[in-house]
């Protein structure tokens, strides 16, 4: 092979020894802000960060936080799922996704150990999809958990909910999140309220005016379902 | 087969206006067995928005502050 056909070749794999090097990079950098998957105490670990530096949030061994308070907020993480994360033995959470605009769905996320879910899933301009269980037990400040999700359609929350909440700026909440939603109403407490966007009323009556006259009785018989809880709707 | 009437109390805010019980705040208020109207008042559109803003200010300064 002469030295042309060399450099030929040479020239020819830089894309694929540069793909290694980030490669080898990434996962450097996941050992080292991970000790090497042993911290559990992941609390602002991802705050700020700019995924798309590193090809995205593609962590190469599930992480499992003992804590995540502002786990990914501000970050511009994508998409988390419970493959990327297991939550299930996360204590507290609180701000975990707060302001990630960048954000479109959360996937099998169980905080059902969680007591605090403070701010949790505050304000994501762009997630559509919520897919969480939550525990009985929180403290603090949940009231906001939920609070500006403008593009939200999809919200499914296993477990009971036994704390006042607002979604009053989720707009486009599909009629089967809406129910999935009261059906999550703990029956075990009174006195707390949960608030929808006014708009949702209609949503719910377009899915099921089969069944009822109008947008009212409608709502009246999804709110009689929790007749414990105060169905507030607003925005 | 038992056969239930359940009555629902249904307040709704004056034009301009918004109904809290200090914790939550809406336009349209579907009772709990447990609630009760007197547990609910009307505050001024412009009050709202001065509670709003308070509140966002308190969620910003605790997700910075952690």
């Amino acid at each position: 092979m002469s030295i042309a056909e060399k450099l030929t070749t040479i020239a020819g794999n830089e894309p694929k020894v540069y793909g290694a090097g980030r490669t080898a990079e990434s996962r450097v950098w996941w050992d080292a802000i991970t000790c090497d998957n042993t911290r559990t105490d992941m609390s602002a670990m991802f705050s700020y960060i700019d995924f798309e530096k590193i090809g995205g949030f593609t962590p190469p061994y599930q992480l499992k936080p003992a804590y995540a308070d502002k786990m990914f907020s501000s970050s511009t993480v994508q998409k988390v799922t419970a493959s990327d994360v297991d939550f299930s033995n996360c204590k507290s959470a609180s701000n975990v996704f707060n302001q990630c605009h960048q954000l479109t769905e959360i996937i099998g996320v169980d905080l059902s150990k969680a007591v605090n879910i403070s701010y949790a899933f505050n304000t994501m301009n762009n997630v559509h999809t919520i897919d969480i269980t939550i525990g009985e037990n929180i403290s603090g400040t949940p009231q906001y958990a939920f609070w500006a999700l403008p593009k939200l359609e999809n919200l499914t929350i296993g477990g009971g909910i036994l704390f006042s909440f607002t979604l009053q700026h989720s707009k486009l909440l599909t009629a089967k999140s809406v129910e999935n939603v009261v059906c999550a109403l703990s029956d075990n407490t009174t006195g707390k309220s949960a608030t929808f966007n006014t708009t949702v009323k209609q949503t719910y009556y377009n899915a099921y005016s089969h069944e009822y006259a109008d947008a009212e009785t409608a709502w009246a018989a999804l709110c009689n379902i929790k007749s414990n809880w105060t169905i507030v709707l607003n925005g | 087969m038992e056969k239930t009437t359940i009555e629902l109390v249904k307040l709704t805010a004056t034009d301009g206006m918004v109904l809290t019980n200090g914790e939550a705040y809406g336009k349209e208020i579907y009772l709990g067995c447990n609630d009760k109207p007197e547990n609910w008042h009307e505050i001024t559109d412009a009050e709202y928005e001065k509670v709003l803003a308070e509140e966002k200010a308190k969620m910003y300064s605790e997700a910075e502050g952690l």
